[in-house]
């Protein structure tokens, strides 16, 4: 599951850093990437990696179910309606892991909004191959 | 024209599905024109009752098939095993693939026409989605949990993008058929 910790919003994640997302097969709708990428319950928060503390292909060995790796700017993250924020979560195994945190007082409708702005604002770091 | 049974296999998702169109087999046969469908004989369930297995083809009858044609896919998504995401996820939760499949045989029942078939997403933690996109349209409905959804509509012209969305109980199908008859008008 993805992290159950609370951080708030850390600004030593500048706008400008690259975020990546692990993309699996079943993350794809039409070749695009899905909002249900950015779907997470109530309490949860959506697992990215540093791009620089990490690669693209770094996030692809470690999610090998992953099929690409997408990429979004911590600003344009920040600036999605509904997302508290974004923080530094580094795990034992990933120093670069971070979350882009869901604010815990929205509902699952306007997180909907938020996962499909999310996914709008995901380019692709490593595609899928065709 | 090919024929595809909709028996997908000796899975507890054919059963439900085998189910939800015998269910309504008599609504459709009240339908009229609309509904030109042949039935096959019926097979024998585990329960001893019987069931009616229709065709796409048949299906296609009454502008329906996109319903028949996303239960390979829904089938999938049912059958996704434990940590499918590689993040710890559960498999699909049943009682949602239930109600994925009851909503499914209500549109079918109401006759709803002219949707392309959606791509479905698993979700994280259980759940799923159907998604449609076509030039500036886009739709979602995500199952919250059996009993509710959340829909998301959105529209993209010239002009801008406007973003819809709200949870309700998975009852209200009307409002569903109003966003997929929204979506299939040109």
């Amino acid at each position: 599951m993805e992290s159950l910790s609370a951080p708030g919003d850390d600004r030593s994640i500048a706008d400008d850093e690259q975020l990546y997302r692990g993309i699996l097969p079943d993350d794809l709708a039409g070749g695009r990437i899905s909002s249900t990428a950015f779907k997470v319950r109530p309490g949860d928060h959506v697992s990215v990696d540093r791009g620089s503390l990490c690669s693209p292909c770094d996030t692809l060995r470690r999610l090998p179910k992953s099929v690409g790796v997408g990429q979004i700017i911590a600003g344009a993250a920040r600036s999605t309606p509904c997302v508290a924020g974004v923080a530094p979560d580094p795990q034992e195994d990933n120093p670069a892991h971070a979350l882009i945190l869901r604010d815990r007082s929205v509902g699952n409708s306007q997180w909907a909004k938020a996962a499909r702005q999310l996914a709008l604002a995901c380019s692709w770091a490593i595609s899928p191959p065709p | 024209m090919s024929t595809l049974d909709l028996t997908i296999g000796p899975t507890p998702l054919t059963i439900l599905v085998e189910q939800a169109f015998h269910d309504i087999g008599q609504c459709i046969d009240t339908i009229g024109p609309r509904a030109r469908t042949a039935k096959k004989p019926g097979i024998g369930l585990p329960n001893g009752k019987s069931t009616t297995i229709r065709t796409v083809s048949e299906v296609r009858a009454d502008g329906t098939d996109w319903i028949a044609n996303t239960l390979p896919r829904l089938e999938h998504v049912a059958h996704l095993p434990g940590n499918w995401d590689g993040r710890g996820s559960p498999g699909t939760d049943q009682r949602i693939v239930e109600a994925a499949v009851s909503l499914l045989t209500s549109l079918r029942h109401y006759g709803v026409c002219g949707v392309p078939v959606p791509f479905l997403c698993p979700i994280a933690g259980g759940s799923l989605q159907f998604e449609w996109t076509s030039g500036g349209k886009h739709i979602e409905i995500e199952f919250v949990d059996d009993k509710s959804i959340v829909f998301l509509k959105e529209e993209r012209t010239p002009q801008g993008a406007s973003m819809e969305s709200d949870e309700i109980p998975l009852s209200r199908i009307g409002k569903i058929m109003q966003l997929l008859d929204w979506f299939a008008a040109p």
